[in-house]
């Protein structure tokens, strides 16, 4: 109905209205904010066109309230209706708790009386347990699996912060746990403890820092962080990685030339940790410590919408040297109308020349992702996400997933019991995926989704995929408590030259 | 591989990490210094009330300060219907989030211990009266980024207070305090009490003393202020003119420098009587919607008023006129038959009601002058200006140019990123005086034609596909692919427990936290942005003598959001009466 309205000029519709609100207008005129030509106020306007009295009546009115009655218990509710909500807290807390009631302490000048400190620190994350049914790429395994995600985080002053993450059950993206029937003989189970720090690093801001340390007025800010950090720009498909390096950033600047409501630019250097899909040692593994990377990203807020424009340039270290490649992306976000949400996405990688060697870099994908604008617009969303692979597009660096993890629910595993996906790296490939995902009360969520993928030259697949790929797939999630969520997955998919994949998981996340 | 690099930078980093150690080895120190502090009476601050002065109190001396901000949006902080709402909501869907907001909003209250649910009549009166006196003028730390995370120091009336100058006229007082009958302590005998010191704090001169309640971001980096990051980045800044300068001035929103008036008048004595004066009505362009018995703060309750409880206040109905003249003649007459709730069964008390409400209803007025002035100040629309040729059965298409004058942040910018609205509502009058053609109108709710209005979604009404709206978008990440319009910065799709704590990236350096965003359309400081419309042909056929009406609309918040929290129809019936038009202004031409 809404569709049709949209085809007719919004007037048709709009006279009936008009026509009403003049027929009010003309009722209260009497009691209406009738003015002369403003004596104070002389806009500049085209020579057509000359000042003249001004009434408000032929305005659209306001809504009417008139036959609405006082209630005194809703007003009373406003203020005495509220309750007390359980809040988690974190596995462990020193120093100032994380908004809690009571009083709130005095801070300590010791990086100045500017950058004052009021030190807390508090360990969180979650442990997620999963079992899984999977059939993937001709093995049929079940698998009980857990995984640990610690974050530790020192606050130090309003800025300032150290933080480290870790990850003690699983190492190398393999899981503690069992596997257990289907192909498997007997019963194997693998505790893989894992003291690394996964990321650690300090961020701050130096205007805050030099506020403290001169003792005036900071003229800038200037937020950075340095040491091992995951930094993810454009969903996590232009880059999702934890490197070794440092990032700083010109945030929340502005153009009246432009019209540009915020701009932020950050700026990045990685030196080792660097997980570039295209530098691999012989054995197919990431040589992340052969890699560094300078890189830019820019997001900018302009014709009601926004940009990410992002470049950054892969230097490979030794034995890998000739595999240096440059990465550059835009992307444009908005709202169409009342109808669609849509991002367009492209994302080159190019100027790789290697030396008596296959190239490993060299593409281009194109992304399109759309989600309609329903009649609740928050919480029942169909989508439709299209991607086009020329070549072989990378990410500048990931860590976690394929570069098509953002296309679908089909693309992506569940970082835990090895479930099973479709080719997910978008090489010389196009396809997408169609679903609808309904967050029912905010907190029940319901993903059901068809995706496919089609090779473009199927003699010399240069993702995994052989040939052309379907499937579908299936999420439900559901709090349980105020800290555990319960999650199901399914998928069925078929592979042309392949084996079919299928897998149903069931997981407790215990968020703390 | 990784261990090893990890061994590397932990051994590069032997200082640093020995500096984390001596922080965290700090921490209970720090804990316990504070404890060693409040030794002689621990529970001194969280309960004796006597330690947190009133800004009532504060009013014996100080009656023009107190008559400013008794209407402003700091004394509304903790009373704001919207804020109690949302407070609620926001804790329901996202358990972690706890005191952040009362921490701000009812900040003494917090550092009472108050449990942030507590009804508003079990809270101190301290604690309803939001950001008061000593929330600022009792604090002597000088804050940044801290997100409301401040200290108010406690003491009582007679303790020192902080303030922007040197003391000098308190000194006087304190030196001659018989004659000036004051009294310095308890001790004293008769006399107003006074505090004895005034310390000063240039701090409070600074924006950088706003910026710990006024750039806010919740955990996660998500951030909800942001008027500091565009005042940063503004000429206003560069040219060295503070939030003070403009929002305390003699003309709101512009820094036109001060009035001059007494700091205090104490005992019928002017003190320093030429001191420059800082409004503290803060003008801006918010507004309260609550009920105005318990709104604006009124210390002039006075007989049987002054007995009246929250709760008793909330059960008068001021709509209906209860305590007006028309009103009770008609309840006297047998016209109306009521069954009063018991504080209001007697006519007198409901007339003393109604004078009272009569007043705060006046101060709301004036309220609403500045903050038409803040915006009239703080913007421009010129137009229209017309493309083509004007002619009968053509389209017609023109546009209006808006312009932020304001040098100091965005237009609009405000509080909580994405609620605050500023939208340009134009009309198309035809030679007949028939309103036939608009943009920026609005719902049945109250809401402007887009994507969230209820009747747009029911198809009741067209989507205004040339709406020119200013407002600010909250915007989370699909479950994949790409955004949408989001009423809360939170993400439910990834997480439908969303914990907020601190993030596991640099969100500072990323612009925003993963899968979350703020999406401006504001316009920047002096900066000025065409809002184009293209009428019909068919609405333009005949010649004659058309009109085109514009005005600029403020609203707080958005309807569709107020009923997300769960708002009363009395709080949405308040936002839209209150709401603000700018600049309305209509002009005449010929289509030929």
């Amino acid at each position: 109905m809404r569709q049709d309205q949209l085809k007719n000029s919004r007037l048709k519709t709009f006279m009936p209205q008009r026509g009403s609100a003049f027929l009010a207008g003309l009722l209260l005129s009497f009691s209406a904010g009738v003015s002369l030509a403003d004596d104070e106020y002389h806009p500049e306007m085209g020579p057509q066109a000359e000042q003249t009295k001004h009434s408000d009546e032929v305005f659209s009115p306001d809504p009417d309230y008139a036959d609405e009655a006082y209630d005194a218990e809703a007003q009373i509710e406003i203020y005495g209706g509220k309750k007390a909500v359980h809040t988690p807290r974190p596995l462990l807390e020193l120093g100032r708790p994380q908004y809690q009631a009571g009083p709130l302490t005095k801070t300590s000048p010791v990086f100045g009386e500017r950058n004052r400190t009021a030190t807390a620190l508090a360990v969180y994350g979650d442990i997620r347990t999963a079992v899984a049914f999977n059939d993937n790429n001709g093995r049929d395994f079940h698998r009980l699996a857990a995984r640990a995600n610690f974050d530790i985080d020192l606050k130090i002053t309003g800025t300032e912060r150290i933080h480290a993450f870790v990850r003690p059950l699983d190492r190398n993206n393999q899981f503690s746990g069992i596997d257990f029937g289907g192909d498997t003989d007997g019963i194997n189970d693998e505790l893989l403890l894992d003291g690394n720090l996964e990321t650690l690093f300090f961020e701050g801001d130096f205007g805050s820092i030099w506020a403290g340390l001169s003792g005036k007025p900071s003229n800038f800010d200037l937020p950075f962080a340095v040491g091992k950090m995951p930094l993810l720009f454009q969903n996590g498909v232009w880059m999702e990685d934890a490197f070794t390096g440092f990032a700083f950033t010109i945030p929340a600047r502005n153009s009246r030339l432009f019209d540009i409501s915020n701009f932020d630019i950050t700026f990045f250097a990685g030196f080792d940790d660097v997980s570039s899909q295209a530098i691999r040692r012989a054995d197919g593994t990431i040589a992340d410590d052969e890699v560094h990377l300078y890189g830019v990203a820019s997001f900018w807020e302009l014709l009601g919408g926004y940009a990410e424009v992002d470049y950054a340039f892969i230097d490979a270290q030794n034995e890998f040297d000739d595999l240096d490649h440059h990465n550059f992306s835009a992307s444009f976000t908005k709202r169409i109308s009342d109808f669609a949400s849509t991002s367009v996405r492209v994302m080159s990688t190019f100027g790789q020349d290697p030396i008596g060697r296959e190239k490993t870099a060299g593409g281009t994908m194109v992304m399109w992702e759309n989600s309609l604008i329903t009649s609740k617009p928050s919480t029942y969303i169909p989508y439709m996400n299209l991607f086009a692979g020329f070549d072989r597009p990378l990410s500048v660096a990931r860590d976690n997933g394929g570069l098509l993890k953002t296309i679908g629910i089909n693309f992506e595993t569940d970082g835990l019991t090895g479930f099973p996906t479709l080719d997910d790296s978008g090489h010389d490939a196009y396809g997408g995926a169609i679903g609808l995902n309904y967050l029912f009360g905010l907190d029940k969520q319901i993903v059901l989704e068809f995706a496919g993928l089609r090779l473009m030259d199927r003699e010399n697949p240069l993702g995994t995929a052989r040939d052309d790929q379907v499937a579908i797939g299936f999420r439900y999630q559901e709090p349980l408590n105020r800290s555990v969520i319960f999650r199901f997955d399914a998928i069925k998919g078929w592979r042309d030259d392949d084996d079919n994949i299928s897998g149903i998981r069931m997981e407790l996340r215990r968020k703390f | 591989m990784r261990s090893t690099v990890m061994l590397k930078l932990i051994k590069r980093n032997a200082a640093l990490l020995l500096g984390v150690l001596a922080l965290i080895v700090n921490m209970p120190v720090t804990a316990q210094s504070e404890a060693d502090e409040d030794k002689t009476d621990p529970h001194a601050e969280v309960f004796n009330l006597n330690q947190y002065p009133l800004a009532s109190e504060c009013a014996k001396c100080h009656q023009t300060i107190y008559d400013e901000w008794r209407s402003s949006n700091h004394a509304y902080a903790s009373i704001s219907p919207m804020f109690h709402k949302f407070e609620q909501r926001i804790n329901d869907l996202a358990p972690t989030i706890g005191n952040f907001c009362v921490r701000c909003h009812a900040q003494v209250g917090t550092q009472l211990g108050e449990a942030r649910e507590a009804p508003l009549w079990e809270r101190s009166e301290i604690a309803r009266e939001g950001i008061t006196c000593i929330t600022c003028h009792r604090v002597n730390e000088k804050y940044g980024k801290v997100n409301g995370d401040r200290h108010i120091i406690p003491g009582e009336i007679y303790d020192p207070v902080y303030g922007a100058s040197d003391g000098s006229g308190l000194a006087e007082v304190v030196a001659n305090s018989k004659s000036y009958n004051v009294k310095l302590s308890e001790k004293d005998g008769r006399g107003k009490p006074i505090h004895n010191a005034a310390i000063q704090f240039t701090n409070l001169q600074e924006s950088e003393f706003c910026v710990s309640c006024h750039q806010v971001a919740v955990n996660l980096g998500i951030k909800l202020e942001v008027v500091w990051d565009q005042y940063r980045a503004s000429p206003a800044k560069k040219a060295g003119v503070s939030c003070q300068d403009c929002h305390m001035s003699k003309v709101p929103g512009v820094a036109a420098g001060f009035d001059k008036m007494p700091s205090a008048i104490v005992d019928g004595e002017e003190i320093n009587p030429d001191r420059d004066h800082h409004n503290h009505a803060f003008a801006g362009p918010g507004y309260p919607i609550a009920h105005p018995g318990i709104f604006p703060h009124n210390s002039e309750k006075r007989g049987v008023l002054k007995r009246r409880t929250i709760e008793d206040w909330l059960q008068f109905d001021y709509i209906a006129g209860w305590g007006t003249r028309k009103f009770e003649k008609k309840v006297k007459s047998g016209q109306i038959d009521i069954d009063f709730p018991k504080p209001w069964r007697k006519a007198s008390t409901r007339r003393a009601a109604a004078k009272m409400i009569e007043d705060n209803l006046e101060k709301l007025e004036e309220k609403r002058e500045l903050r038409k002035q803040v915006m009239e100040n703080g913007s421009k629309i010129d137009g229209p200006f017309f493309k083509g040729k004007m002619r009968a059965g053509k389209p017609l298409k023109f546009g209006y140019k808006i312009t932020n004058i304001n040098a100091g942040h965005n237009l609009p910018s405000g509080s909580l990123g994405a609620q605050p609205e500023l939208w340009l509502n134009v009309a198309l009058i035809n030679p007949q005086g028939e309103a036939v053609w608009e943009s920026g109108y609005v719902d049945s709710n109250g809401d402007m034609a887009d994507l969230h209005s209820l009747d747009v979604r029911a198809g009741k009404i067209p989507h205004d596909d040339q709406l020119f709206n200013l407002q600010t978008k909250f915007l989370t990440t699909n479950v994949k692919g790409t955004d949408r319009e989001m009423y809360l910065p939170v993400n439910f799709d990834i997480d439908q427990i969303p914990f907020l704590r601190p993030p596991g990236q640099p969100t500072t350096v990323l612009n925003h936290p993963p899968f979350v965003r703020m999406e401006g359309r504001s316009i920047p400081p002096l900066g000025e942005r065409m809002a184009n419309y293209k009428v019909p042909a068919d609405l333009v056929k005949e010649p004659g003598k058309y009109k085109l009406a514009v005005r600029m609309r403020s609203r707080a918040e958005p309807i569709y959001f107020m009923r997300f929290v769960g708002a009363t129809t009395e709080m949405e019936r308040e936002m839209n009466k209150w709401m603000l038009d700018i600049h309305p202004y209509t002009v005449e031409f010929e289509i030929n």
